[in-house]
């Protein structure tokens, strides 16, 4: 690994957490400002929490983006690229946010976020590395033709399923801020010079995000937040070729997307699911809803197992799933390493 | 930690490092059979990728099925 990308990494990451920290309350007041604000429902008396998280974020990757293409001028070309594909998410998040798209136009929208990838390959395909996944055991797979028509779905997939997920304080930069660091040791086993500048970009960033989210929440996410984080995850499986690693850390979020679109049979706004997946109690707590006909979700099946639980221990069951997630990603690139 | 956190997670935990194991086989299987035994390519490309789906319909089912089990024992619970 060479000692520039190093150096620039280091210097990424500091400089998205310390103007994610600053950007945060500055974010509020915009929220305030334009009433982007969404009540707790987890929380006696549904406090009204500013939900424009995703622009904090923004401005921190941004900076720490704009150091690294000075630092690390080789891949400039690729940090342009990266920095197109969240923007892009952003934006869609932002307009999610502020005009409720349906659940469909949402999905068909998120799909085009993987454009600015494909003009640029086709522009000039030398720029860019992509196909043939790397895979453990076999080393790549033989993916040619298919891989084309998976590639709309290598964004809107990601950055749907971690939107499906952020329903808890706290769950984004928790569960993806695992997943970023997953992502930076395996870039330096995997000798993946773009995987180490995007990943320390988006880890730095929900690090200084990440007290601002906890629980109890003074700053959401918001679809602006989580289209983002999600659309990085997707843009860095991508461009620095690390398929595999980050779709098995992003294995929780696939499964609770994956359950609640087939269970719901196709893409449905949250307001338009009929049959709650869970119940809030008079105490505040969370309960699976036992009606048969309810959605399956990953948190559906957590509380049926564990019973009525309240949001900071659903949470934590979050985690310690993302852990097990993460942990498997990491033994995927050890093996790829060795195998 | 509580007992039935610490249940949660290790069923859960122990079904994805099931689906980690299965997609790794899948893959093998694919890779190291169907795509060096199977001559036409359309034919390869349909089995590869109902393989790959497969795995996706396991989550689901496998889900599926432990909601449904434990919404009719948490249902007995309530009713009792």
């Amino acid at each position: 690994m060479n000692l520039n990308i190093i150096i620039s990494s280091i210097a990424g990451m500091i400089s998205s957490f310390t103007v994610t920290v600053i950007a945060v309350p500055l974010s509020n007041k915009l929220a305030y400002k334009f009433n982007i604000i969404t009540p707790d429902i987890h929380k006696e008396g549904n406090p009204r929490i500013p939900s424009l998280g995703g622009l904090a974020l923004l401005l921190g990757m941004l900076s720490s983006l704009l150091i690294q293409y000075v630092i690390a001028k080789e891949y400039g070309f690729e940090i342009l690229l990266f920095l197109g594909i969240i923007t892009l998410a952003f934006i869609i998040g932002l307009l999610d946010d502020v005009k409720t798209l349906s659940g469909i136009t949402k999905t068909l929208v998120t799909v085009l976020i993987i454009t600015p990838v494909i003009v640029a390959y086709m522009y000039d395909p030398a720029k860019l590395n992509l196909g043939r996944p790397r895979v453990p055991i076999l080393g790549q797979l033989r993916l040619t033709i298919v891989y084309w028509f998976l590639l709309p779905l290598a964004i809107a997939g990601p950055a749907n399923a971690v939107n499906m997920l952020e329903a808890f304080n706290g769950v984004l930069p928790m569960t993806c801020g695992t997943i970023s660091g997953v992502i930076m040791i395996s870039s330096a086993l995997l000798d993946s010079s773009l995987g180490l500048i995007f990943g320390s970009s988006l880890l730095g960033a929900l690090l200084g995000y990440y007290p601002y989210n906890k629980y109890p929440s003074k700053v959401f996410s918001g679809n602006n937040g989580s289209l983002l984080v999600g659309a990085a995850l997707g843009g860095i499986a991508v461009l620095a070729r690390l398929e595999f690693v980050v779709m098995i850390a992003l294995l929780p979020h696939i499964i609770n997307a994956l359950c609640v679109v087939a269970s719901i049979k196709g893409f449905k706004e949250k307001s338009k699911i009929k049959i709650p997946p869970v119940i809030m109690t008079s105490d505040y707590k969370l309960r699976a809803n036992e009606d048969s006909k309810a959605p399956v979700t990953l948190t559906r099946a957590i509380l049926l197992i564990t019973g009525p639980l309240s949001e900071k221990e659903i949470v934590n069951v979050f985690f310690y799933l993302e852990m097990v997630a993460s942990f498997l990603a990491l033994v995927s690139s050890i093996m790829m390493v060795i195998m | 930690m509580k007992k039935t956190l610490r249940n949660a997670i290790i069923i859960l935990g122990g079904i994805m490092v099931l689906l980690w194991l299965i997609l790794l086989a899948i893959m093998v299987f694919v890779e190291e059979v169907i795509m060096n035994t199977i001559r036409n390519s359309t034919l390869r490309t349909i089995i590869g990728l109902s393989l790959y789906f497969l795995w996706v319909a396991i989550i689901y089912f496998l889900f599926k099925t432990i909601v449904k089990i434990r919404s009719t024992k948490e249902a007995i619970i309530y009713e009792q």
